[in-house]
C-alpha cells in the first residue's frame, strides 16, 4: 500500500496526469519509499497486462451509417424542435389526425393532475425524500459538465506536458526489480495508445487537456446547486406562456435540493396545485392534447449535460412562424407520420424515425409523455420507445433498399440481354441505371463491367479500356477482369489496332496468372487461420491436459507458452502433431499432441500444411486435491 | 477554414450546432469506437453496446442545441454515455441476458460468446493468449464493484482524466483516484488467481 499522503500522486503519475514538477516530486519520494515503489510497479504491471488483452470488436459500419442517417434527418429540422413545437400547438390541433390523440391526452392530463397534486401537497422535504432515490443517481451524474472558466483556462494555461516522458527516465533509477515495470508504466501513460487500444480516438482529448486550477473548478456541491434550479427557473419563466408548463414544473421542486425549494411552504405548493388546475382547465378548454405539452416539457428537465452546461437552455431558436412552417411540412406528408412525430415530441429521431401509429389506436405515441409523471425517470421512457422506432426505421430502410436492389438487379439482367442481342446503346443505358440504383454497392463492380463491355461492343474502345482499368484498380481480385480486358482487346482488334490489342491480351493473361496464384495463397492462409481458430475453440481439451499435468505435478513447473505444431491433411485430419514447452513435461506434451490430433479440422481444397499454435499453459486445479483423489 | 480533422471536438460540435452535418460525421468518426467500447465494457453485450452507441449519438443530436463550448465535448459525450449505460444496465437487470462469459458449448471450459465475437484480432498464436487475457480481464472487471468498474473503464479504456470522471460521477477527484487504485489492486488479485501474473 502506498503511503496515504502520496496515494493520489501515485495514480496521477501512473496515468500521466501530474505536471512535470509534481512528477519529479513524486519520483523523488518514490526513490526513498519502498511502499510507493512497490505499489507503483504492481499497478503498472496490471495496466500492462490489461493492455495485452485482445482488442474489442469495432462497431459495425452499418451502425455508424445509420447514426449519420438519423443525424441527416434531424438536420432537416432545427435541433431545438422541442421548443419550437410548443408554439405550433394550435396548428397541430387543426389536423384531423390529432383528434384521437387529443382525447387520449385529456385523459392522461387528468391522471397526471391527480399525481401532481398529490406530490405537490407534500412538504418539500417529503417530496425530496420520495423522489431522491430515483433521481439521485441521475442528478449526480448530470452536473459539472463544465467549469465556469474552463475556456479561459484552456486558452491561458499551457498544455500539460506528459508527465510520463520525464517520469519514464526517472523510473529507471528505481530499484532493479521495480524499475523494469515502472518504466513501462509511465511510458504507457505517455503513449496512451498502447495502453488504450480500445479508445485511440480519445487521445485527442488527452492532448489538448488543460486542467483548470482548483479554484476555477467549482466544488461538486456548488455545481449541483447551479444545475438543479435551472429547470425550475425555466419552468417559471415559461409557465405564463405555455399551456402545459405547470404540469412539467411540478416535479422540479421535488428533485431540487436548493435552499429556496427546501424552504417552500405547503401554501406555495397548494398555490402551485391551484395554478396547475387552472392551466389544465385552460388546456381542456382549448382541447389541447396534454401529451403535447408534457412531451415538450421534457426538454428542459435537469438531466445531465444533455440539457446544457449549467446554464439555462436557450430560448426557442425558431419563431412560431417556423414552427408553423414545420407543421405545414408535415401536413404535406402522411398524416400518421406527423402524428407520430408530434407525439414523440422533441423531434429527436427525425421525422422518418418515429413509428406511424395506428389511426384507431394512438396508444404508442402517448406512452412517452406518461413517463413524465413526477418521480419517474423520463429518460427511461425515451429509451423505452427508441427500440421500437429503431426497428421501424430499420425495417423501412431495409424494404426501401430491397426494392432499389431489385430494380438494380432487373436493370442488370436487361443490360445483359441487350448485350447478348448486340444492342450496345440500350445495354449501356441499362447498366448505367443499375449502377445508379445500386446504392449499397452490392452489385459492384458488375454494372461498371457491363458498361465497359457495352462500350467495347459499340466500338468505343478507349472508353471501355478506361472503365476496365478502373475496375482493375477498385476490384483487383474481380474474377472477370481478364475476360473484360479480352473483350476490350477484341474491340481494338476490330478497329485494326493490333498492337494495343496484343498488349491487352498479355495483360489479361498476367491478371489470370496473378489471380490464380493469389487464390492459392489466400486459400492456404485462410486454411492456416482456420486451423488455429479450431484449436483455440477446443480449449476444453487443453484445460483437461492442464488439469492432468497439475495432478501429475508437471505444472506449474512447465507452465508458459507451449508451441504445438499440427499438420493437417486436405480432408481435415491431423496427420502429425508435436508440442514443445518451456520445460520438459512428457505427460503434458503427450496430452496436448493427442488432443490436437483428435480434432477434426474439416475438409479443404488447400494443400496439407503444418501450422504452429501457441497455447498458454497454466496450472489448473489443486495439487493437494488431486493427490487425495488419487489416494482414494 | 481549417479542415475538419484539424478542428477540436468542441469546435466541431459548435459547427454541427450551427447546422454543419460533416462536423457531426467527424465527431462520430472520432468517438464511435471509444463510445462503443465503453458501452460494451459497461453492458457486456455487443447487441446492447450497438443499441447504446446509436442511442448515445441520437442524444447528442437531440441535445446539440443545448451544448455550449464551456463543456469539454468528451466529458459531455461520456456523461451521456454513462447515463444511458446506467439506464440500460438497470433495465437489463430485469431481463434475462446471455452472458458473454458463459461457455457456448456444454463443457464449462469451452470457448465463450465473447471469444467468438468477431473482431479485428491479430491472427495465429497471439490470439489465444490475448483472448485468454481479455477473458480474464473481463471476468475480473465484472466482479468489481460498479463504482470501481465505472471509473476503471472511463480512465483505462476511454482515456477520460480523473478530474473529468469526478465531474461526471459527482464525487471528488480523490475519491475517483481511490476507486481506481482499489480497482487496479482488485484486478491484480483476480488476474493472479486466474494464473495470469500481472
Amino acid at each position: 500500500m502506498a503511503c496515504e499522503r502520496h496515494a493520489d500522486d501515485l495514480m496521477g503519475y501512473l496515468y500521466g496526469e501530474l505536471s512535470p514538477r509534481e512528477a519529479d516530486a513524486f519520483l523523488a519520494h518514490a526513490r526513498t519509499c519502498d511502499s510507493c515503489n512497490g505499489e507503483l510497479a504492481q499497478l503498472a504491471s496490471v495496466r500492462k497486462t490489461v493492455a495485452l488483452a485482445a482488442p474489442l470488436p469495432d462497431p459495425p459500419d452499418a451502425l455508424t451509417a445509420r447514426i449519420l442517417d438519423v443525424a441527416r434527418t434531424a438536420a432537416a429540422s432545427p435541433p431545438v424542435a422541442a421548443t419550437t413545437e410548443r408554439v405550433g400547438l394550435l396548428d397541430w390541433l387543426m389536423k384531423p389526425w390529432s383528434l384521437g390523440l387529443a382525447a387520449a391526452g385529456a385523459g392522461l392530463a387528468a391522471v397526471m393532475l391527480v399525481s401532481t397534486s398529490k406530490l405537490s401537497m407534500k412538504s418539500p422535504e417529503a417530496v425530496v425524500q420520495e423522489v431522491a432515490p430515483a433521481a439521485a443517481p441521475q442528478m449526480a451524474a448530470e452536473p459539472a459538465v463544465t467549469t465556469p472558466r474552463a475556456d479561459l483556462a484552456a486558452k491561458e494555461a499551457k498544455p500539460v506536458e506528459p508527465t510520463a516522458g520525464a517520469g519514464g527516465d526517472e523510473a529507471a533509477l528505481l530499484g532493479a526489480a521495480v524499475a523494469e515495470k515502472a518504466v513501462d508504466a509511465p511510458r504507457g501513460a505517455a503513449n496512451g495508445v498502447a495502453l488504450r487500444a480500445a479508445a485511440p480516438a480519445d487521445e485527442e482529448a488527452l492532448r489538448d487537456r488543460a486542467p483548470p486550477s482548483k479554484d476555477q473548478q467549482p466544488a461538486m456541491g456548488e455545481v449541483a446547486d447551479k444545475v438543479e434550479p435551472a429547470p425550475a427557473r425555466q419552468m417559471e419563466a415559461q409557465g405564463k406562456r405555455e399551456v402545459a408548463a405547470p404540469l412539467a414544473a411540478a416535479p422540479a421542486p421535488a428533485a431540487e435540493p436548493s435552499p429556496e425549494s427546501t424552504a417552500e411552504t405547503d401554501d406555495v405548493a397548494a398555490r402551485r396545485v391551484q395554478r396547475s388546475e387552472e392551466k389544465v382547465a385552460e388546456l381542456k378548454k382549448a382541447k389541447a392534447p396534454a401529451s403535447w405539452g408534457v412531451v415538450a416539457s421534457e426538454q428542459p428537465r435537469a438531466r445531465g449535460p444533455e440539457t446544457g452546461n449549467l446554464t439555462l437552455p436557450p430560448p426557442p431558436a425558431s419563431p412560431p412562424a417556423e414552427a408553423r412552417a414545420e407543421m405545414e411540412a408535415y401536413r404535406d406528408d402522411d398524416g400518421r407520420e406527423g402524428a407520430a412525430r408530434g407525439a414523440a415530441g422533441a423531434g429527436a429521431m427525425g421525422g422518418g424515425s418515429a413509428p406511424p401509429p395506428a389511426a384507431s389506436a394512438p396508444a404508442q405515441p402517448l406512452r412517452k409523455p406518461s413517463l413524465a409523471v413526477p418521480g419517474m425517470k423520463a429518460d427511461l421512457a425515451e429509451s423505452r420507445s427508441s427500440p421500437v422506432k429503431s426497428v421501424m426505421e430499420d425495417e423501412r430502410k431495409r424494404l426501401k433498399q430491397a426494392e432499389t436492389g431489385m430494380k438494380a438487379q432487373a436493370e442488370m439482367t436487361a443490360g445483359a440481354e441487350y448485350l447478348a442481342s448486340g444492342r450496345a446503346t440500350e445495354a449501356l443505358a441499362a447498366f448505367q441505371r443499375a449502377e445508379a440504383l445500386d446504392t449499397t454497392h452490392e452489385l459492384s463492380p458488375n454494372p461498371r463491367v457491363g458498361q465497359a463491355a457495352a462500350l467495347a461492343l459499340s466500338g468505343r474502345c478507349e472508353d471501355a479500356l478506361r472503365l476496365a482499368r478502373g475496375v482493375g484498380q477498385t476490384h483487383p481480385a474481380f474474377s472477370k477482369r481478364s475476360s473484360l480486358l479480352t473483350d476490350v482487346a477484341k474491340c481494338f482488334e476490330r478497329k485494326g489496332d493490333a498492337v494495343v490489342a496484343q498488349q491487352l491480351r498479355n495483360e489479361a493473361g498476367e491478371v489470370t496468372r496473378q489471380q490464380t496464384a493469389h487464390a492459392g495463397e489466400d486459400a492456404q492462409s485462410e486454411r492456416a487461420a482456420a486451423i488455429v481458430h479450431t484449436v483455440k475453440l477446443h480449449q476444453a481439451g487443453v484445460t483437461r491436459c492442464e488439469i492432468a499435468a497439475t495432478q501429475d505435478e508437471e505444472l506449474p513447473a512447465a507452465a508458459g507458452v507451449w508451441t504445438v505444431k499440427v499438420t493437417v491433411a486436405s480432408e481435415g485430419r491431423a496427420t502429425e502433431a508435436s508440442a514443445q514447452g518451456p520445460r520438459e513435461a512428457p505427460g503434458l506434451r503427450a496430452c496436448l499432441e493427442r488432443h490436437v490430433r483428435g480434432i477434426s479440422y474439416g475438409a479443404s481444397t488447400a494443400k496439407p500444411q503444418t501450422v504452429e499454435v501457441k497455447l498458454p499453459i497454466v496450472p489448473r486445479g489443486s495439487v493437494e486435491k488431486a493427490r487425495k483423489a488419487t489416494k482414494k | 477554414m481549417a479542415p475538419l480533422h484539424e478542428l477540436s471536438d468542441e469546435e466541431l460540435m459548435l459547427q454541427y450546432k450551427a447546422g454543419a452535418l460533416p462536423a457531426f460525421e467527424e465527431l462520430v468518426k472520432r468517438h464511435r469506437r471509444g463510445v462503443f467500447h465503453f458501452a460494451l465494457r459497461f453492458l457486456g453485450s455487443p447487441q446492447g453496446a450497438e443499441d447504446a452507441l446509436q442511442e448515445i449519438f441520437l442524444r447528442v443530436v437531440r441535445n446539440a442545441a443545448s451544448y455550449e463550448r464551456k463543456a469539454k465535448f468528451t466529458t459531455w459525450l461520456y456523461t451521456i454515455a454513462r447515463n444511458h449505460c446506467i439506464d440500460a444496465s438497470r433495465k437489463a437487470a430485469f431481463r434475462r441476458a446471455e452472458s458473454l462469459d458463459a461457455p457456448v458449448g456444454d463443457e464449462a471450459d469451452s470457448a465463450t460468446r465473447l471469444d467468438r465475437t468477431a473482431g479485428n484480432l491479430p491472427g495465429g498464436d497471439q490470439v489465444t493468449q490475448d483472448v485468454r487475457i481479455r477473458h480474464a480481464v473481463d471476468q475480473a472487471l465484472a466482479r468489481l464493484p460498479p463504482e470501481q468498474r465505472e471509473v476503471f473503464i472511463l480512465r483505462e479504456y476511454s482515456g477520460i482524466p480523473f478530474k473529468e470522471i469526478a465531474e461526471m460521477t459527482g464525487v471528488p477527484e480523490n475519491t475517483v483516484k481511490s476507486r481506481m487504485r482499489y480497482a487496479l489492486e482488485s484486478l491484480r488479485a483476480q488476474l493472479t488467481s486466474q494464473g495470469i501474473t500481472p
